[in-house]
């Protein structure tokens, strides 16, 4: 063999050796990365799982403790709430008056009574110690701005318990209202029987009889004194409509002839020569001042003063008397029915020696029974211990139970209306040049 | 010998004891220029409101186009095609121009309470022609740029033309105008009766027109009514009217 | 729980209502120049034929529109004799027949209540719905109204009838020559705001739920006439506007008085101020808070573009 072939031979295999080596090198770095990578892999997952899942738990036990913590806090303090009386700091009671319009004289008046029952609560620490704050609203004797006052004293103001309003078309308006926002109501002159039938069993009261009563206490004194042909002539508005739709009940068809007029009209000669005309024993009247001086005096005139005239208390009172012919009339031939506190009651005289030393005066009509429901409504308010409307109503219905007010025993029935009322019978004399009413009787 | 358009037969009209028209027989030939001249007083404004409906004539008749008129509300002579013009201008005075014009719209749907509703879309096609019509008319008597102010903001030369243009909207067989150039500027009065001889050629218009000033109806009026203390004194071609003695004496007896 | 938020919203309320009536007076005087001091009549004709069918037991819905017609139908009979007079004395007739109403309302008892008045159902149906929910319901029955008839409205003046009506404002001899029946223009409106109010009366009824005739003195008519005077007559929002503008000193003043030492009690305070401004207005402002609006139709868009030919 020669030795460039040997050469040659070597250093080819050394070539192939030197390639082989590199590839399988290389080759194998690769390999090795790979399997490496693999390894580190599955080992640095494992591990991050274990830790992964460590931290989660954490994390969720200290949401779950703060959930917990906070709804725990909360039933908590629920259930810690103390089971006494939870009066607000100042205790509102509204009231809804006439300060303007028809009856705003009369309102300005009324107001006094429930304003004094405020002062007096007051003077004593208040309910339960808290302090009474009285807010008035003006109705203006008018049924729509009556809901409209309402409405701010409900909505705005947040009272529970409102004292009024006074006339009764006025708590027609309101009482659904009161009703769906469970507000209690005292009205302390609303006389309508139509408040009965149409808001019984509810949030609507009254500390004055409904004038179903004194309807049939006109009526009841017309049958005592035997009469069999009467005649009802009243005003043309829901007081004069509800007597006599009463009174018919009672005396049926001994009422042969029915009236109803226009007070603005200052002139009833028409209606006074149908009553003279249809000879009748006894008149049933319902007016007011200012159109029943004009009817009494027309009356005088056409000499009427021959038959018996019963009147509801719209025209008892000194204005009366301001017209020469009206008194004189009313002496001669008028008596009537008024609603009263029974006599003798040491309440009454409390109450008017209190407004007498407030006010400088002594009190006239209905300033009572504003009074006494301002009164109610505390008591009731304090009973409840809560200033919640259904429950000052429930509480309402239960003290009234037992109050004797400057007006009486003033016990609510099941409709919210007074279970008893008194009505003093009366007439007019002239004493030494003077003319004054006398009462003469009770009803029932 | 052409057709008469507007005929009046004995008509009367008093107020109180006074006779504003006395017994008034006239006729208008169709297709003229008619001028009725007179003193103030003499009753031609009383004679046009009776015959366009807004006074009742106490006797007479009234015929237009062979019917009889006298008695009907003056919206239904408007529909017969008797249109009229007031001598002080009764415009619509919070309305735009524009609006002053279109309200003179012959039976727009839109103009029926229950269409306004219900054909939208057949009222505003008519509603879009009456205001091009109208927009022309304006750019003729040189009111429209301005369309979009109230009436009430034209001088009183202008407030004459929208009146004028206004009655021009609705399309009439004849027309009754009230001094149509009163107070206005004489280049302008020329131009007003230059329109209303071309209007009377291009649309076959019949004018009656009250006026005071001779120049203009010797030029533009076919025949001339004169009128003193509610009678016709005289009627002729507007040349013999200036001779005639009477009328004369009666101008200058006013004077 | 008091909701201070309830009593805006029930003021929410009376302001889409009589914003219904100022849109309806609006129709006849804004717009057609009709001097109509009756408008409580329909009002009230709405209210009770609403509240009397609503006590038989018919759905709110007949109830309305029975209403609605029936306040038209009176309008349509009202104003028969009462347009052949001057508008001096449309006033007038307006204002008596308003009052012959609400008499006939108090004395016929057979009718509905006479002076007792009557209760009337809410138009809602569904109970035991918190109050806050009822006063929305309320809301959009009333606006949704309100919007129907706002549309009503704009639709009637903005077209060419509403250009005749506004004529017919201006000088109604001019119109009378041009060709309109004045008095069939001046009927149909009346008739159409009558219906209005009558809409507004029914809503009304169901939302006090007790009406007598006390409710329906002509204050009111003086109140719906303040608020278009106040407003702009001939703009539909701008009466609107000034029905909110009123119903806020009305009650504002209620609300003022526990804040501000007011000099004069509320009651009085707010009729003195809505007096005075009436006069302010009238005599600085007399075409009120907002222009009238103008007519628009497809007129305008074809003035705008308007090239001269010559």
């Amino acid at each position: 063999m020669n030795s460039s072939a040997t050469t040659k031979t070597t250093a080819v295999l050394v070539a192939l050796i030197i390639v082989v080596a590199v590839v399988a090198g290389v080759g194998g770095y690769f390999a090795g990365q790979s399997a490496g990578y693999d390894a580190g892999y599955k080992a640095g997952y494992d591990k991050g799982v274990m830790a992964g899942g460590a931290k989660a738990y954490e994390k969720g036990k200290s949401e779950g403790y703060k959930a917990g913590y906070e709804t725990g806090y909360k039933e908590g303090l629920k259930a810690g709430k103390p089971k006494g009386p939870t009066l607000p700091d100042k205790i509102k009671i509204g009231s809804l008056m006439c300060l303007s319009g028809f009856l705003g004289p009369m309102g300005q008046k009324i107001k006094l009574g429930v304003e004094l029952a405020v002062k007096e609560i007051n003077r004593k620490g208040g309910i339960a110690g808290r302090p009474v704050e009285l807010i008035v609203e003006d109705t203006a004797t008018d049924p729509k701005t009556a809901l409209e006052a309402f409405k701010k004293l409900v909505e705005v103001d947040g009272c529970k318990v409102v004292i009024g309003p006074m006339a009764s078309p006025e708590v027609m308006a309101i009482g659904k209202y009161a009703n769906e926002r469970k507000v209690v109501v005292i009205s302390p002159t609303a006389t309508s029987p139509k408040i009965t039938t149409e808001f019984p069993d509810d949030y609507i009261f009254r500390t004055v009889g409904s004038d179903a009563l004194q309807g049939k206490a006109l009526a009841d004194t017309a049958l005592k004194k035997g009469f069999t042909k009467i005649a009802t002539l009243v005003l043309n508005n829901p007081y004069g409509i509800g007597i006599e739709e009463k009174a018919k009940e009672v005396l049926g068809d001994k009422i042969v002839l029915s009236i109803r007029y226009d007070p603005t009209k200052m002139d009833f000669r028409t209606e006074l020569s149908q009553i003279k005309d249809a000879g009748v024993e006894a008149v049933i009247y319902v007016g007011w001042y200012e159109d029943g001086q004009v009817m009494f005096r027309q009356a005088l005139e056409m000499g009427l003063d021959n038959i018996q005239w019963i009147a509801a208390e719209g025209v008892y009172g000194e204005p009366m008397f301001k017209v020469a012919d009206a008194a004189e009339f009313m002496k001669r031939a008028v008596i009537g029915t008024r609603p009263i506190a029974p006599t003798g009651l040491i309440t009454y005289k409390l109450f008017a020696e209190s407004f007498k030393k407030e006010y400088g005066k002594a009190p006239t009509m209905y300033q009572d029974t504003a009074y006494d429901a301002t009164m109610l409504a505390a008591l009731a308010i304090a009973y409840a211990g809560q200033y919640d409307g259904a429950k000052i109503k429930d509480a309402l219905q239960y003290v009234s139970q037992y109050y004797i007010g400057a007006t009486g025993h003033k016990m609510f029935d099941k409709n919210g209306d007074q279970l008893t009322q008194f009505y003093e019978i009366w007439k007019v004399e002239k004493v030494d040049g003077k003319y004054k009413f006398v009462g003469i009787g009770r009803w029932p | 010998m052409e057709k008469t358009i507007l005929k009046t037969e004995n008509l009367t009209k008093s107020f109180g004891g006074l006779k504003a028209v006395d017994n008034v027989t006239l006729t208008v030939k169709e297709n003229s220029i008619t001028g009725l001249i007179g003193p103030n007083g003499s009753g031609k404004t009383t004679l046009f409101n009776t015959i366009s409906g807004v006074y009742k004539p106490e006797r007479g008749k009234i015929y237009f186009n062979g019917e009889r008129i006298d008695g009907l509300a003056p919206y239904k002579i408007y529909e017969k095609g008797l249109a009229r013009t007031f001598q002080t201008p009764r415009l619509f005075q919070k309305l735009t121009v524009l609006d002053n014009m279109m309200v003179s719209c012959r039976s727009h749907p839109g103009d029926k309470i229950l269409n306004v509703f219900l054909k939208k879309r057949r009222w505003s096609e008519e509603e879009e022609k009456l205001a091009e019509k109208a927009l022309e008319i304006l750019e003729i008597i040189e009111l429209d740029r301005f369309k979009d102010k109230p009436a009430s903001e034209l001088s009183g030369g202008q407030m004459k033309l929208l009146e004028l243009g206004r009655v021009l909207m609705t399309e009439p067989k004849m027309l009754l105008l009230d001094e149509p150039a009163a107070g206005v500027n004489p280049t302008l009065a020329r131009r007003i009766f230059e329109k209303i001889t071309q209007l009377r050629d291009e649309l076959s218009l019949t004018f009656f027109t009250i006026e005071h000033r001779i120049e203009i109806l010797l030029e533009h009026a076919d025949w001339v009514y004169v009128m003193h203390n509610g009678s016709i004194i005289a009627e002729s071609p507007p040349e013999e009217v200036v001779k005639n003695k009477v009328v004369v004496d009666v101008y200058l007896g006013e004077a | 729980m008091s909701e201070p938020l309830i009593y805006v919203l029930d003021m929410a309320v009376f302001v889409g209502i009589f914003a219904i009536l100022a849109v309806s007076l609006n129709l006849e005087y804004g717009f057609t120049g009709l001097a109509n001091f009756g408008k409580v009549a329909f009002f009230m004709v709405g209210a009770y034929t609403s509240s009397i069918l609503a006590n038989m037991g018919f759905p709110y819905l007949a109830c309305i529109t029975v209403a609605t017609f029936a306040a038209g139908f009176v309008g349509f009979v009202a104003s028969l004799p009462a347009l052949k007079l001057q508008a001096d004395y449309l006033a007038i007739v307006t204002l008596a027949f308003g009052e012959i109403l609400r008499f006939i309302f108090k004395n016929e008892e057979w009718i509905a209540g006479g002076v007792q008045g009557i209760t009337v159902p809410s138009a809602i149906t569904i109970t035991g719905v918190p109050i806050q929910t009822m006063m929305l319901i309320q809301l959009t029955i009333v606006y949704a109204a309100l919007a129907i008839c706002y549309f009503i409205a704009q639709r009637v003046v903005n077209s060419p009838y509403g250009r005749t009506i506004r004529a017919i404002r201006e000088d109604e001899l001019a119109a009378q020559v041009l060709g309109k029946d004045v008095f069939k223009y001046k009927a149909q409106m009346f008739t159409l705001g009558s219906a209005m109010a009558g809409v507004s009366g029914s809503l009304f009824s169901q939302y006090v739920r007790f009406i007598d005739p006390y409710t329906f003195e002509p204050i009111l008519t003086f109140t719906v006439w303040m608020m278009v005077i106040l407003g702009g007559p001939a703009n539909n929002l701008g009466v609107i506007l000034g029905a909110v503008f009123v119903q806020a000193l009305e009650r504002g003043a209620r609300i003022a008085k526990d804040y501000l030492l007011l000099p004069v009690d509320p009651h009085n305070l707010r009729v003195m101020i809505i007096g005075i401004l009436i006069i302010l207005i009238l005599m600085y402002r007399p075409q009120g808070l907002f222009r009238e609006s103008k007519v628009k139709t497809p007129a305008l868009e074809v003035a705008s573009k308007w090239k001269k030919r010559s």
